[in-house]
């Protein structure tokens, strides 16, 4: 299914561009690098500033921090690229989005975030509460401090100026430090437990607020929504889909042969959606795995000899038909989609 | 105690050609996990309860669980998900990791958690799984094992190549998080390291 190309070492950042290209940052002996990789080939590029981290903005330009809190940005041109402000630390997002807002987070005080909109770089407000930004939208929430502020304070507000459209109608109590975790898609809010010690789920309407469907279950950490479809799916011990608007099961594979060397134990594993098949990898391992959502088959398992285990809670990029893996050696390996493979 | 116990364990094991220490120790955790009776459980059992290499661990964390816990019995995994506050199977890994890391260095503590070498590895290769765990230390003759850890462990978040082959995994953002109910990038992190600002997240690794 895919074939090896590259092997790179002391990778920092992997960014894909909506144009196709693939940025890769990293660092060499202290002489600080980037490959900008298109059309399959890799150009490596010197450069004269350590890039710490990076953020990609909507129209395809990259936000840059550096060691001492500055922030740039460029367009992949790293001659040209510009000085914006001092003293910001950058929060790079979990899923690579570009990002229409972005949120720097203040040098002096690392309760303050500021929001900026990507258009004309300007700061539009400031927040003291925990704010997530998915897409075109923007919520704040709050830790739960007794005799403070009430339990679940969980907004949708105006990015503009951080004035308030909806509350969330959570009415649990719930720890919003393990369910930050949420993403969206025809209008409803996936929010997850991020971690094993909490449980529950939420499908929540991001045009009303209303809460659509609660699901307490361990296992709901492990799932991520469909690129294409209205559910949820999750590959770990067995394979699942949930109904998107009702948080129900819909379809469960269960087959004790077919998982028997796929073993992701209890950490949260990544995968990668690819047309029909999830790509992923699992702890202490050097196999991919390829796993058909329509025959339930794993229709693809490879080893690749040269990798020790790979890194399977690290993001899995697929771009420009081409796989970006993580190993615990830290090195990124590049495999290219075979041609004749039907997605 | 601590460390007096672990020779003792140690070199039974060493000079059992048989493996009669061992069975005991075997078919406890043998029972204890067949009582769990789910899939991870089995898998484990399958995978790792059989390998001599990891019951020796097993004898050594049973041992040193009984010692530092008045109310854990051998095999008492219930009690011992309590303590820990995480599934059984995290637990064991923690336990195996754990003795990897002081079985090497029991002599020299201060060689724990290096940059490079095997047990850096071990702790990326926990990070990349994302998985909650901590590495449990005893007093050594009433002086704190784990503080000096610590240290070291916040060396490492000081040092930008390892915090890198850390960070991607999103362990170290969540837990801080967790804990300080902030989001935080990499580079504001590693200052946070350089400026000693990080000692709760490091006691919730490290713990004793």
């Amino acid at each position: 299914m895919f074939t090896k190309k590259h092997r790179l070492d002391k990778v920092g950042s992997i960014i894909p561009l909506k144009d196709g290209r693939v940025f890769i940052f990293g660092e060499d002996s202290y002489n600080p690098w980037h490959y900008i990789f298109s059309n399959g080939s890799l150009n490596k590029f010197e450069k004269n500033i350590e890039w710490e981290e990076a953020l990609l903005l909507d129209n395809d330009e990259i936000l840059f921090c550096d060691d001492d809190s500055n922030i740039y940005i460029g367009s992949g041109d790293f001659v040209s690229s510009k000085f914006l402000f001092n003293n910001f630390y950058l929060i790079n997002n979990n899923d690579n989005r570009a990002q229409k807002y972005f949120m720097l987070q203040c040098k002096e005080n690392d309760s303050k975030s500021s929001i900026f909109s990507f258009k004309d770089l300007k700061q539009l407000w400031d927040s003291y509460k925990y704010t997530s930004i998915i897409d075109e939208f923007v919520y704040t929430s709050e830790e739960y401090k007794r005799g403070e502020n009430p339990k679940n304070i969980f907004n949708r507000v105006d990015p503009i100026d951080g004035s308030l459209i909806l509350k969330m109608e959570l009415d649990e109590s719930i720890d919003f430090k393990t369910i930050r975790f949420f993403d969206l898609r025809n209008d409803v809010l996936f929010i997850k437990p991020s971690t094993s010690e909490s449980t529950l789920a939420f499908g929540v309407s991001n045009s009303t607020g209303k809460v659509l469907w609660k699901v307490d279950d361990r296992n709901m950490r492990h799932f991520q929504i469909h690129h294409s479809e209205d559910k949820l799916i999750a590959l770990h011990y067995n394979y699942e889909e949930r109904d998107l608007h009702t948080g129900e099961v819909i379809f469960q594979h269960k087959d004790e042969n077919l998982f028997e060397d796929f073993y992701p134990r209890q950490g949260n594993l990544k995968f990668c959606q690819v047309g029909k098949y999830i790509i992923t990898v699992v702890p202490r391992k050097n196999k991919i795995y390829a796993y058909n959502m329509d025959t339930n088959e794993f229709d693809w398992i490879y080893t690749d000899p040269n990798v020790k285990s790979f890194l399977p809670a690290v993001r899995i990029e697929f771009c420009s038909n081409h796989l970006f893996l993580r190993d615990d050696d830290g090195h990124v390996n590049i495999y290219k989609l075979d041609e004749e493979w039907n997605l | 105690m601590f460390f007096h116990s672990f020779v003792d364990i140690a070199l039974k094991l060493k000079t059992s050609k048989n493996g009669g220490d061992m069975s005991f120790v075997l078919d406890n955790i043998s029972k204890t996990l067949t009582k769990l009776g789910d899939e991870p459980a089995k898998r484990l059992l399958k995978e790792t309860g059989i390998q001599r290499t990891k019951a020796k661990g097993c004898a050594y964390v049973w041992d040193l669980l009984a010692n530092r816990y008045d109310d854990i019995a051998v095999g008492s995994f219930d009690r011992f998900e309590e303590v820990v506050d995480g599934p059984t199977e995290n637990i064991l890994d923690i336990v195996f990791s754990g003795i990897n890391l002081e079985a090497k260095n029991w002599k020299e503590a201060r060689s724990f958690l290096p940059v490079t070498g095997s047990s850096f590895k071990q702790l990326k290769a926990y990070f990349g799984e994302n998985k909650l765990f901590a590495y449990y230390f005893n007093h050594n003759g009433g002086v704190s094992v784990a503080a000096p850890m610590r240290e070291y462990l916040n060396n490492v978040f000081k040092n930008n190549a390892a915090l890198k082959e850390l960070w991607d995994s999103g362990f170290l953002e969540e837990q801080y998080f967790k804990i300080y109910g902030k989001r935080i990038g990499r580079t504001a992190f590693r200052n946070k390291a350089k400026n000693g600002k990080l000692g709760s997240l490091l006691e919730s690794l490290i713990k004793e």
